[in-house]
């Protein structure tokens, strides 16, 4: 045991002394997420070190947004004729786009792209900035403001002068509140098309209400295009993200998943596709998303940052 | 689950978690491409240009991925001596929480 104090949530069920970490609602030893900053433009980094981000696209003025993908073939927004993806959507410089950190800054370049011959652009693009570093160390001390602070420690460090990334939960940042967690599946029956028959997309929402497009997780954009391991059969979203997307989607080619929020909802939808030279086969499938809904809004901006 | 060609990308290292379910995953890869040097999120695909005697500057599709090879093992695929920093997150988990 540390001989330092600590503070323990364990979920129901489970007796916070003695049960495992994983069946903790929380623990001042963990690190909870401090988002210090949420911008739509490039941020000249102050921190010392590199910070890890999230970024979100706004497909389009009518709220969608929906997690980045960095890959060549990407679809657009939601406006745009990509989505019958006759053919892949390009995204033209694929290196160049969503939200990346370069030398030390955060650049952020919405995608844009085009579709034999129809040019698409997103809304526009948003990160979220933690103070959890990706590359580098965190300074040790940071100035404590005056008014009410409410900070609580691992133990080992000192609240009133550590670097708020050391402490287990620091009021002086956002961190991610979550309003709702559940599962949404999307049931695609089995289906054989036609030579050339139109596409079919199937769709499972969950609605949310917040009035806002709220931060989700897991990190699922649109235009996936499912492998071949993934393209008929059941699958769970969560599990798969780090996958990289089957090289064309679209007739003759792989399905499509898309996941987005908007201001009321959070969307699954699967587009599956025909042969132009012989039937195509589907199995009946389901597809499961495990989601967290946060209260954090997408496209809110602030800059908590006092260094 | 069976990887991925392996052309695609041809090392891979795996990170023993021992967490006994598949943690939300959020990854970052240093990438050099077309001269721009920069922190990318993984997955992630891109180009990079070598230089080939004989032939001249190679255009090379590149990709840095990962999979879950089960509830204890997650394996990265990506290029010789490349950067990857990997945050595994206790929560949300996929079968505590939801209902």
């Amino acid at each position: 045991m540390p001989n330092h104090p600590i503070t323990k949530i364990a979920r129901k069920g489970f007796d916070a002394r003695y049960c495992a970490d994983k069946d903790l609602s929380f623990s001042s030893e963990w690190k909870s997420p401090k988002i210090f900053k949420q911008t739509s433009k490039n941020w000249t980094n102050i921190l010392g070190y590199l910070p890890s981000f999230m970024g979100f696209r706004q497909l389009n003025s009518s709220v969608p947004f929906t997690a980045l993908n960095n890959y060549e073939y990407i679809s657009g927004g939601f406006d745009t004729n990509c989505f019958t993806h006759d053919n892949p959507a390009l995204i033209s410089y694929p290196d160049f786009m969503g939200v990346s950190i370069f030398d030390q800054d955060v650049i952020l370049s919405p995608y844009y792209g085009y579709t034999w011959g129809t040019d698409w652009y997103d809304e526009n693009l948003f990160a979220l900035l933690f103070l959890d570093p990706l590359f580098g160390t965190p300074p040790t001390t940071y100035p404590l403001r005056s008014g009410g602070v409410y900070l609580l420690g691992k133990g080992d460090v000192d609240v009133r002068t550590s670097f708020p990334y050391d402490n287990a939960m620091d009021s002086r940042f956002d961190t991610l509140k979550i309003f709702k967690t559940g599962t949404l599946e999307l049931k695609a029956p089995a289906k054989t098309f036609a030579v050339s028959e139109a596409y079919q997309t199937y769709t499972a929402e969950i609605e949310h209400n917040l009035g806002y497009a709220p931060v989700f997780l897991p990190e699922a954009g649109v235009g996936w295009a499912l492998d071949s391991s993934l393209d008929d059969d059941s699958f769970i979203v969560n599990d798969n993200l780090g996958r990289l997307p089957a090289d064309y989607a679209g007739i003759n080619s792989a399905p499509i998943l898309d996941v987005w929020v908007d201001d009321t909802k959070l969307y699954m939808r699967l587009w599956r596709f025909a042969n132009d030279w012989s039937t195509r086969a589907y199995s009946e499938i389901t597809i499961t998303l495990y989601y967290t809904i946060f209260y954090n809004k997408i496209n809110e901006e602030f800059d908590l940052l006092e260094i | 689950m069976s990887a991925p060609p392996f052309e695609e990308a041809p090392y891979y290292k795996d990170i023993v978690h021992n967490l006994g379910y598949k943690p939300l995953v959020r990854a970052f890869t240093f990438i050099s491409s077309y001269g721009l040097n920069g922190w990318r999120k993984v997955p992630v695909a891109y180009y990079d240009r070598e230089w080939v005697d004989g032939i001249g500057w190679a255009i090379l599709g590149r990709s840095v991925f990962y999979e879950h090879i089960d509830d204890n093992t997650i394996r990265f695929y990506g290029q010789q001596d490349m950067q990857l920093i990997v945050l595994l997150y206790l929560e949300p988990r996929k079968d505590a929480w939801y209902a």
